[in-house]
């Protein structure tokens, strides 16, 4: 579609771009990343025209583009760019209209009936119809940018430039807009050429991505290039980490500011208060903890500060507990978007809590624990659930810095003494009459500080693993003890 | 922008205050001399070659040919029964000549006679020609400055047929009889004419051969416009030609036409008496020139010779200039012309 | 369906809107006609008008200096009144457009500044060019203007090379600016005559300029106009910013430089032959875009029409209100212009604090 070969150009005699070469394929969403003064719109300049090129050669559909006149030039390419000044009072449809400039013709140059048809299609399609007659400049800026792209999009092109078109909007139009640029690429095969600030965004939308760096390319690529955080954060020269979007197969960028929170070292053992009744067990930290837990809500890895256990009826209505959870935290002033929730039908009375220091680092355990659901995970058959008490609820506090590497190592270790525990007490399996592994429906939870040296490891190797592997144990096999005294 | 608008707007004010000077100062033309006085001399030899065949004719002087101050040759058919005049030096003449009934079209500016005043007004530098065309004059005497602005219009009164005289503008009592003659000749009334520049010429002669008795010629400082913007009459004016022929000295012989002076200049020529020439405009006149500080050394100050003449009377190219004289020649030296 | 309802809708209340103007033109011109200090019973102006264009009159015995009024005078001066204020106007609402700034008027960019200071010599100095004879002053007024032109055009050149609307507009300030100087400067140098006639021609005036003077604007106007109007897409697309307007397939320089020449011809040629006279150029134009709104296809013709129209009745103003007497045009241009404007100013605040 768009081939650029050995380009420079740029403003008189310096130029911003430096031989250049990039292919761009026909229907493809490419974003052009890059810096400030890297020379994206320069690039930009050179594709329409308003800079001079120097040296090298842009190709549309196999035709240099000096060749084109603007007319043609107009009738393949049309320009989107941040928001634009109007003077007078123009309308939206009269502002549309101007995209079919390079398609009027005769002597009066009309619109004609065709003209009028695109406009209408393409204010359907930006979803900006209702603003047909509306003056210009009585729009919000996103709506402003629809028309502008809807202006655009009335030349009829082969290619749209974009030259952060998103720059004023707020999340909602910008998604809006993209969204329609999207549907408009892989319904009409659109090629879309487009300067981006925001990473996350480009990652999103793009098909391919091409890194700027002072008029050459770094890096031209799928949006997984954006994986690369050295390059990024020798482009931007701010500390980069890429994640995966949970929900799309994705990167996200993720920066860390360089500022340092001056924040005094926490002392563990003042750190946290627990509350605890009948209904729930609350522990409440000053400040968030690096979490790993699989509970009701709060999953995953986060950074958390309210850690909670509820107590419900052995007969409690399983539909929900999403909901339940949170609007118990409601009833208690427990924000649930900070916190870990679990449940247990266990009596919370019978909760144990140890807390211990091995090697310097403090440790704090709670656990409440059930086995009339115990179950072998390695047995052949699946039992339904049986209305049995019998969750193994764990809570593991830890003053330590670990990667997220050595949180799931810590978690394995924490599991791993559960196992034990059970094993030792020889809880078995009622169904295939083996010793049991675990409950239906254990919870653990991990949680560190973040402070001190960073461990990279937590497993049975290490120091830190024991210890978590010592202190799980003993409290599980406490409230495991607890637990068959009161079903006595 | 904005800037312009302002530019517009102060001009628009200069013009305003401009335009006011321009109307005051009106009725007096232009004193640029040379090849109007050319003409004005070729013109005069024409009239007098009329004049001669006038005497064989006996009274049948139309039709007559005249040239114009404008060079261009007008022949009038027959007697005029009706005359515009957008020039009050002009329509003084006319009124003086006897056609004060047959003038049906008079400017802005005529004021005299009174007769002047209830004639109808047709405009002055900006002819009103629609208004002209319909009153169909015979005969309209226009200025030079008409001929120069708007020569498509003259054309069209000639076109209606009406006969277009330009009377150029006079700066001196010969150019004056010229004019009178030119506009008798085109009327009719030469004779009357004639009577008016020997009258004048008299009593111009009588003063001349009073004034040569004079021995110690009094300076004369006159002033045309007020204070702050002083200007004065030099060389090639009326008023000049008017003191040389009473022997009183111009104070500002040095310079030509009308000129503005600052006030340090004139206390230095110390006149020994000073005509101002807008009292019509000015309330009392003498008054603000003797309490004029930094005047009291000056002669005619000190001994309280300060006159104000009628302005018409002495810039105005018409038949009152005789007038004028007289009445400076008694201001100056009241003990001969008395 | 109903878009296209709208738009015949539309299109009918712009048909309307030709329609009223094309009227108000008439009207005026024929208020023109009958209107004067002298009055001449209309049968008889009716018969003069149709027995000169269509050799169709009825009435034996019209008086010739009758004739000659309306067909030499009033007509020639209704018409002049016509083109100045349509060429004015029509410059006004380009220069507007063009320079995308709401003040700008015909006189912004000097050419107007030009013309008067070529006209000024001519006074001044009393030449007549052999051959040209009464048309010199005109003539020379619109050369002027033209080399004015030029040299704003290359002082724009030499300090951006893109013809950026700031740069012209400064570089117009300018050259005016100096010219004005220097025709100050010469009005204070001339003696009193070349200076009341300077001073009457820079007043403005349709006046007694007869048909010689129509004959010489109409070229202009019709060259000028027919750059400007062929150019209504592109003063759209400028609206936008140049860069816009270089993206939809503008060629913006050649586009700005042919508005410029034709919006200046009709600026120059208006006021060669009548002066310069204000408010025309500025004022219509915004009313025009309040009615039809920015559209430059209406607002140009229908700017045409209206400042013709509006100057007819200006001139009509100026000669009937202290007749037979007259008062400058620009007087009365200003007087009527000024307070429209800033009426519009205010109701143009008011109606958007509504919307808003």
């Amino acid at each position: 579609m768009m081939k650029v070969e050995n380009l420079v150009g740029g403003y008189t005699n310096t130029p911003i771009i430096k031989d250049l070469n990039l292919e761009i394929k026909k229907g493809e969403f490419f974003a052009l990343l890059g810096p400030n003064g890297s020379g994206k719109t320069t690039l930009f300049k050179l594709i329409t025209g308003q800079l001079p090129i120097q040296k090298g050669d842009i190709l549309l559909s196999g035709k240099a583009i000096k060749s084109l006149s603007k007319l043609e030039k107009a009738k393949k390419v049309a320009v989107l760019s941040q928001e634009v000044q109007v003077s007078f009072d123009y309308t939206v449809e009269e502002i549309i209209s101007l995209g079919r400039y390079p398609h009027q013709k005769g002597i009066l140059k009309q619109l004609s009936k065709a003209d009028w048809k695109v406009i209408e299609e393409v204010m359907e399609l930006t979803k900006i119809s209702q603003f047909q007659k509306t003056q210009f400049r009585m729009l919000s800026g996103g709506e402003k940018q629809r028309v502008l792209l809807a202006k655009a999009l009335a030349q009829e092109p082969e290619i749209l430039l974009l030259d952060e078109p998103t720059n004023h909007l707020d999340i909602k139009h910008t998604f809006q807009l993209l969204d329609v640029l999207k549907e408009r690429q892989q319904t009409m095969d659109l090629t879309i050429f487009s300067i981006l600030h925001d990473l996350n965004v480009a990652s999103l939308y793009a098909d391919r991505i091409a890194l700027l760096h002072k008029g050459t390319f770094l890096e031209v690529g799928d949006v997984d290039t954006l994986r690369k955080e050295d390059q990024l954060k020798k482009v931007y020269e701010v500390e980069v980490k890429a994640q995966s979007h949970p929900t799309v197969p994705k990167p996200q960028l993720l920066m860390t500011p360089n500022y340092t929170t001056s924040s005094s070292l926490l002392n563990f053992s003042d750190a946290y208060k627990i509350e605890q009744n009948d209904e729930y067990i609350h522990v409440q930290f000053d400040r968030p903890l690096r979490t790993i837990s699989n509970g009701v809500i709060g999953e995953g890895i986060q950074w958390l500060k309210h850690f909670c256990n509820f107590h419900v009826d052995k007969n409690y209505d399983c539909s929900d507990p999403t909901q339940d959870i949170k609007m118990w935290m409601d009833k208690y002033h427990i924000p649930h978007e900070q916190a870990v929730g679990m449940m247990t039908a266990v009596k919370l009375v019978d909760k144990v809590i140890v807390t211990k220091e091995i090697e310097g680092i403090n440790m704090l355990v709670i656990v409440t624990a059930g086995v009339g659901n115990a179950v072998d995970i390695s047995a052949g058959s699946l039992v339904g659930a049986t209305s049995q008490i019998g969750t193994i609820n764990t809570m593991v506090f830890i003053d330590t810095h670990f990667t997220d590497g050595a949180i799931v190592n810590g978690y394995m270790s924490a599991t791993e003494a559960k196992v034990k525990a059970l094993q030792d007490l020889n809880i078995k399996d009622p169904a295939s009459n083996t010793i049991a592994t675990g409950t239906s429906t254990d919870s653990l939870l991990l949680a560190l500080t973040q402070q001190g040296k960073k461990t990279p490891y937590a497993g049975s190797g290490t120091v830190v693993g024991k210890g978590i592997g010592q202190i799980v144990y003993q409290a599980t096999q406490e409230a495991i003890k607890k637990y068959l005294k009161r079903v006595k | 922008m904005i800037n312009e608008i302002f530019k517009k707007w102060g001009l628009f004010s200069i013009v305003l205050l401009l335009s006011m000077a321009i109307i005051v100062g009106c009725g007096t033309q232009d004193q640029e001399q040379g090849i109007q006085d050319e003409v004005n001399l070729e013109e005069e030899e024409i009239i007098s070659d009329d004049n001669v065949e006038l005497d064989e004719d006996k009274g049948e002087q139309f039709p007559v040919t005249i040239t114009d101050d404008a060079g261009r040759e007008v022949t009038i058919e027959s007697e005029p029964e009706s005359i515009v005049s957008i020039q009050a030096s002009n329509t003084e003449i006319a009124f003086v000549l006897g056609l004060g009934d047959k003038i049906i079209g008079v400017s802005d500016y005529c004021n005299y006679p009174a007769e002047a005043l209830e004639v109808e007004k047709v405009g002055a530098q900006d002819m009103n020609a629609e208004l002209i065309l319909t009153l169909l004059p015979d005969v309209a005497l226009v200025s030079d400055y008409h001929f120069n602005s708007h020569p498509e219009i003259l054309e069209q009164f000639e076109e209606a047929g009406i006969n277009v005289l330009v009377v150029g503008s006079a700066t001196s009592f010969t150019d004056v009889y010229g004019n009178i003659e030119m506009i008798a000749a085109a009327t009719g009334s030469k004779d009357k004419a004639e009577e008016i520049i020997s009258d004048m010429q008299q009593r111009h002669e009588a003063i001349k051969e009073k004034a040569d008795s004079i021995t110690d010629k009094k300076k004369v400082w006159v002033e045309v416009s007020p204070a702050p913007d002083i200007f004065t009459t030099g060389q090639n004016t009326f008023m000049h030609e008017m003191l040389e022929s009473i022997h009183a000295i111009n104070a500002a012989e040095d310079h030509d036409g009308w000129v503005k002076l600052t006030e340090e200049e004139i206390v230095q020529l110390n006149p020994d008496v000073i005509i101002t020439t807008y009292g019509y405009y000015v309330e009392n006149p003498s008054e603000t020139v003797l309490t004029r500080d930094g005047w009291v050394e000056v002669p005619a100050v000190k001994n309280e010779q300060v006159f104000d003449v009628d302005n018409d009377t002495v810039t105005r190219p018409g038949p009152r200039l005789i007038e004028g004289v007289e009445t400076l020649a008694e201001l100056i030296y009241p003990e001969i012309f008395k | 369906m109903r878009n296209s309802s709208i738009r015949k809708y539309l299109s009918n209340k712009i048909v309307w809107l030709y329609m009223l103007s094309g009227g108000f033109v008439l009207g005026t011109t024929l208020l023109g006609l009958l209107v004067s200090s002298v009055t001449i019973p209309v049968p008889a102006i009716l018969h003069i008008v149709l027995e000169n264009t269509f050799n169709i009159g009825w009435l034996d015995d019209i008086p010739r200096n009758e004739e000659m009024i309306i067909w030499n005078i009033r007509l020639p001066r209704v018409l002049l009144a016509l083109c100045v204020g349509a060429s004015l106007a029509l410059a006004g609402a380009a220069f507007q457009g063009l320079l995308r700034n709401p003040l700008a008027d015909p006189y912004t960019i000097g050419v107007s500044s030009g013309a008067a200071l070529g006209a000024v010599f001519v006074l001044f100095f009393q030449v007549t060019i052999v051959g040209l004879g009464s048309f010199t002053l005109p003539i020379v007024a619109i050369i002027s203007g033209f080399i004015t032109l030029l040299v704003v055009f290359g002082l724009v050149r030499l300090s951006s090379r893109s013809l950026a609307v700031e740069t012209i507009i400064l570089a117009g300030i300018i050259i005016s600016a100096f010219i004005g100087a220097i025709t100050s400067l010469v009005i204070s140098l001339g003696d009193r005559d070349a200076m009341t006639q300077i001073l009457y021609w820079l007043y403005g005036s349709v006046g007694m300029r007869g048909w010689s003077h129509v004959h010489l604007i109409i070229p202009f106007m019709l060259v000028g106009s027919f750059i400007v109007l062929i150019h209504y897409r592109e003063l759209n697309a400028l609206a936008l910013g140049e860069d816009a307007a270089d993206h939809i397939g503008v060629d913006v320089k050649k586009g700005k430089t042919y508005i410029l020449i034709g919006a200046s011809l009709l600026t120059g040629a208006a006021v060669a032959v009548s002066g310069s006279i204000g408010f025309v150029g500025l004022v219509i134009p915004h009313l025009v875009r309040l009615i039809t709104g920015p559209n430059h296809r209406h607002v140009l013709p229908l700017s045409m029409l209206i400042g013709g129209a509006f100057l007819i009745l200006a001139d009509l103003v100026a000669r009937t209100i202290i007749a037979p007497k007259e008062l400058p045009i620009g007087i009365i241009t200003a007087l009527i212009g000024a307070p429209v404007f800033a009426l519009l100013l205010i109701r143009e605040r008011i109606g958007r604090g509504g919307e808003r």
